[in-house]
């Protein structure tokens, strides 16, 4: 039988109250209080606190109901349900798993016929889109426009969404791993189009979202301070956003502060306009690779 | 893991996944239902990162949609809660990254409004009594690291602690050890 000579620390009064414990100790804990007075005040003392800590959360955090929340929801599952069926929500186990072993085939291919490696070139190579199925792409928009006003932001579409998760062949994969993101910034005028958009893990090692996230805040302030030019900007992240990485911030690793688990401060993700669609021309880039 | 592991690519498929989508209608009927369960608290944590209202708003539906997409791929059911969770921190996360970087976090939740919290039936000592308390007490919280802060807010939403350590991808010793370390924090100024 599990006892306690000493007195409770927080962390056990605190699980306790929380139903965190299992039941040997908890059956210990309870045994303790029931004849320390000690540990009972102060596991009342943490329980008082707690209940008003969570109470202020609780009640500053409410924010206003907002009338049409529950509409807006009921009209987007419809438009979502519209959408035609597409092949991320018609594949059966046998084609999921045809995709998943082509790509683990040709991913394995293409590392094999890499040159020798280190984790590090590994990884970045892994923490790129693939060129073909994402080259990026930009409206057409000035310089003058990109940085006097918030970038464009077109909603990602289910087929969109549905063209993109295809051609990666990530079908099976649960969306709570990774997130389409942006290849080319919109705040660097990357347009919301399949060829700019990717899914990217947010468990990547190293060259993960939390990096390039580093280098979307810093390209978008050299371009509007003018100490680079927006089409080098837009083709450096659309060609290698890693080794562009490595020729901003001067550097063959990522930052000791740029560095973090991705889940901390994963990749992009924008909320559309909420206006009509900008009258602009999607341009394609070439990668340089 | 091997450079060649094809887990590494995301591959590996969920025990759950079975490919067939199920009845949209009925599915439509279970994100609004989860939806009316769920979504004050969501809004709650997302609105904690600082967002507007505007955006906290389009992120909830968000996650819902992601939810609908879940759902639609006959994936897991299991603890959607801590699932919309996961889901909704992440999102917030980019947001607050993208749209507020700049809007430091107290913006929202300060001490000027410590007065939404304050009992409007206690008597004018006990409501400043409660107001002297609330403002230690949030002066402690606005101190912790964000992290700590999270795990706060989402023991604060009921998450069970292994349902906050996936949120936050920290271990459940982590979690157990930060809301002690902050508990201790707080029952020490709100004795004192």
């Amino acid at each position: 039988m599990l006892s306690l000579n000493r007195h409770l620390t927080d962390r056990e009064i605190l699980q306790a109250l929380d139903g965190e414990l299992s039941e040997s100790r908890l059956s210990a804990v309870d045994r303790h209080l029931s004849e320390c007075e000690t540990c009972t005040a102060r596991q009342a003392a943490i329980a008082s606190t707690a209940a008003a800590s969570s109470a202020d959360y609780h009640a500053t955090m409410a924010s206003e109901p907002i009338e049409t929340s529950r509409a807006s929801l009921e009209a987007a599952l419809a438009r979502e349900a519209a959408e035609p069926r597409s092949a991320w929500l018609t594949l059966t186990p046998a084609v999921v798993m045809a995709a998943a072993i082509a790509l683990a085939v040709t991913a394995s291919i293409y590392l094999q016929s890499a040159p020798a490696t280190n984790s590090l070139a590994v990884n970045h190579r892994v923490s790129l889109p693939v060129s073909s199925i994402t080259p990026g792409a930009t409206w057409e928009v000035s310089l003058e426009e990109l940085c006097a006003s918030s970038p464009h932001v077109r909603p990602i579409t289910a087929a969109m969404r549905a063209e993109v998760v295809h051609a990666y062949g990530v079908e099976a994969v649960s969306a709570d791993q990774y997130e389409l993101d942006y290849l080319i910034t919109p705040e660097l005028g990357g347009a919301t189009d399949a060829r700019n958009l990717w899914p990217q893990k947010y468990a990547s090692p190293i060259w993960n979202a939390r990096v390039k996230d580093e280098l979307e805040r810093l390209l978008p302030q050299l371009v509007c301070d003018h100490q680079l030019d927006l089409a080098t900007a837009q083709r450096d992240m659309a060609s290698d956003w890693v080794a562009a990485y490595k020729k901003y911030f001067h550097t063959d690793v990522p930052l000791e502060a740029h560095r973090g688990p991705a889940t901390d401060d994963d990749d992009v993700y924008l909320m559309a306009d909420a206006g009509p669609a900008p009258a602009i021309r999607l341009v394609s880039f070439t990668p340089a690779r | 893991m091997s450079s060649k592991d094809p887990s590494m690519f995301g591959l590996s498929l969920p025990a759950t996944f079975v490919g067939y989508s199920e009845s949209s209608a009925s599915t439509q009927s279970e994100v609004l239902r989860l939806f009316d369960e769920c979504a004050p608290g969501l809004r709650r944590y997302v609105a904690a990162f600082g967002l507007t209202i505007e955006v906290t708003e389009d992120v909830v539906q968000e996650v819902f949609l992601q939810l609908f997409r879940h759902l639609q791929l006959g994936r897991s059911r299991e603890n959607l809660r801590g699932w919309m969770f996961r889901v909704g921190h992440n999102l917030a996360l980019k947001q607050r990254l993208k749209v507020a970087r700049r809007q430091r976090w107290e913006g929202t939740w300060d001490l000027s409004i410590v007065d939404r919290v304050i009992d409007p039936a206690a008597n004018p000592e006990e409501q400043l009594a409660d107001d002297r308390r609330t403002r230690r007490l949030r002066a402690v919280v606005l101190a912790l690291p964000e992290r700590d802060r999270q795990c706060l807010f989402l023991r604060a939403e009921g998450l069970r602690y292994r349902d906050i350590a996936k949120t936050l991808d920290v271990s459940l010793g982590a979690v157990a050890k930060s809301l002690a370390r902050t508990m201790t924090r707080l029952t020490t100024v709100d004795e004192g």
